[in-house]
């Protein structure tokens, strides 16, 4: 697909993020990801391309300072292990960047985080709905010695190779240094790093079934990879295929254990039901720790869930597609 | 002045503490779930006592040490039924005039990271 999907920042948003940094109590350097140029779809196992815009406002001198670009994309990417990204700065020079090792902490994580968990700490998945998403980060190989007045435009080209499933969902792209990280206090929140998220982005002619990170499915589990000693969110539309269920609603599950038996918790209690999700029409979700949901004891482990949501009385039952089928999460980590 | 700071880095974790605060992949969980009945307790001689059991790095008791006394990024348990030893980031900052205590961990699919913020019980 050769048609480019410009994502332009806003002008509004820009003069905003100027003004904060003109009124910083400090000197600081502001960062900012001006836009990125990106095809809507690919084919999975293409190379994906990326080239991202960005510039600094320095107003303080700073040794040993390197730049970071972060982007979001599906775990099944493995997007660490192929993305590329090289890099041209008028007056700075040019070069690659480089994943950040494993044991470096983001400044200002507030948790002593390494780079990728703080981001997902900080931003987690963005505005994609299904939890199988990594923030994977890079930074200059090289480090700059920054003069106050120094203001370097970055222009970054990102190339990652697609994974082999058909999904669609939205792009993150992060920027900051490696000296201010997530700081929030300098600058105002914000000034001192920036995200971006693309619209809608597709892989196909892949593998599997069409897995939509973007639209709401009738339900979904969080996180998608998971096992049963995780704390899970069942989501549940109502409004995605109208059915027969009001706002009372109430999940009846089976657990399929390691070794061939079943428990089954079905009633309609406070236990069981759900909860209305707040500012999402239609969406209700309970959260459930499995281990104990089911009464499990030390050694028994599941291997899948099927379940239904009922009404209070349980004579309204809906599963898949509002048949009698269940839905079915297969407890799984790769 | 090293003993000194060793010893007020201890002290300050030592005590029954109580979850404020859990995120799952960067996600707030603390109101979807029952978090309210878990304590954690760091007593003087080194050793820890778990209430109620839920997704945590331990459970029931053991022991626990800090990386650095002075600086202590990282909180090493162990538990005295299986012997099982497993770490966590650790950080205990002071928010709002309270000692926060965030842990931050495992406890399913590695790839699923949970943050855990722990107030002193009596807070």
């Amino acid at each position: 697909m050769n048609s480019k999907n410009n994502l332009r920042k806003k002008g509004l948003v820009l003069f905003k993020t100027a003004v904060l940094c003109l009124l910083a109590v400090v000197l600081v350097r502001c960062v900012f990801l001006d836009s990125v140029d990106q095809p809507a779809s690919i084919k999975a196992g293409e190379v994906f391309h990326a080239t991202l815009h960005a510039h600094v406002t320095a107003a303080e001198a700073r040794p040993n300072v390197r730049f970071v670009i972060g982007v979001l994309v599906p775990r099944s990417w493995k997007a660490a292990q192929s993305m590329q990204i090289s890099y041209t700065a008028e007056s700075f020079g040019s070069g690659e960047f480089e994943k950040i090792p494993t044991g470096v902490k983001a400044p200002n994580s507030g948790n002593n985080l390494d780079w990728a968990p703080a981001l997902l700490n900080k931003f987690g998945i963005g505005p994609n709905l299904i939890d199988d998403m990594e923030w994977v980060v890079f930074w200059t190989k090289e480090q700059y010695n920054v003069q106050n007045g120094d203001n370097p435009v970055i222009e970054a080209s990102i190339s990652i190779k697609s994974g082999p499933e058909n999904v669609k969902f939205k792009f993150g792209y992060f920027v900051a240094s490696s000296e201010d990280g997530l700081n929030d206090f300098l600058g105002g929140p914000g000034a001192l790093y920036k995200t971006l998220y693309s619209d809608c982005f597709e892989v196909s002619d892949g593998e599997g079934d069409l897995l939509d990170f973007c639209n709401p499915p009738q339900t979904f589990v969080d996180p998608y990879r998971s096992t049963d000693n995780d704390i899970l969110t069942l989501t549940y539309d109502r409004d995605i295929l109208p059915g027969p269920l009001n706002e009372e609603i109430y999940l009846c599950a089976k657990a399929e254990l390691s070794d061939g038996a079943f428990k089954e918790v079905c009633e309609a209690t406070s236990k069981q039901q759900l909860t209305k999700v707040d500012g999402a029409k239609g969406r209700f979700e309970i959260t459930l720790w499995p281990r104990q949901y089911f009464e499990l004891q030390a050694g028994q482990t599941i291997e899948r869930l099927s379940y239904y949501f009922t009404d209070q009385t349980g004579s309204i039952k809906v599963g898949y597609a509002n048949t009698e089928e269940p839905f079915v999460y297969t407890f799984r980590c790769d | 002045m090293e003993e000194i700071a060793a010893v007020e880095s201890i002290k300050q974790i030592q005590g029954s503490w109580r979850i404020s605060k859990a995120t799952r992949n960067g996600t707030d969980i603390t109101e979807k779930f029952d978090f309210s009945p878990f304590r954690i307790t760091f007593n003087e001689n080194g050793s820890y006592k778990v209430q109620y059991p839920l997704p945590f790095i331990v459970s029931g008791e053991g022991e626990y040490t800090l990386d650095d006394p002075n600086y202590p990024f990282q909180i090493k348990f162990k538990e005295a039924q299986s012997n099982k030893e497993v770490s966590s980031s650790f950080d205990y900052p002071i928010v709002e005039g309270s000692r926060n205590l965030y842990l931050t961990f495992s406890v399913g699919c590695t790839a699923n990271t949970y943050i855990y913020t722990l107030i002193k019980n009596n807070q």
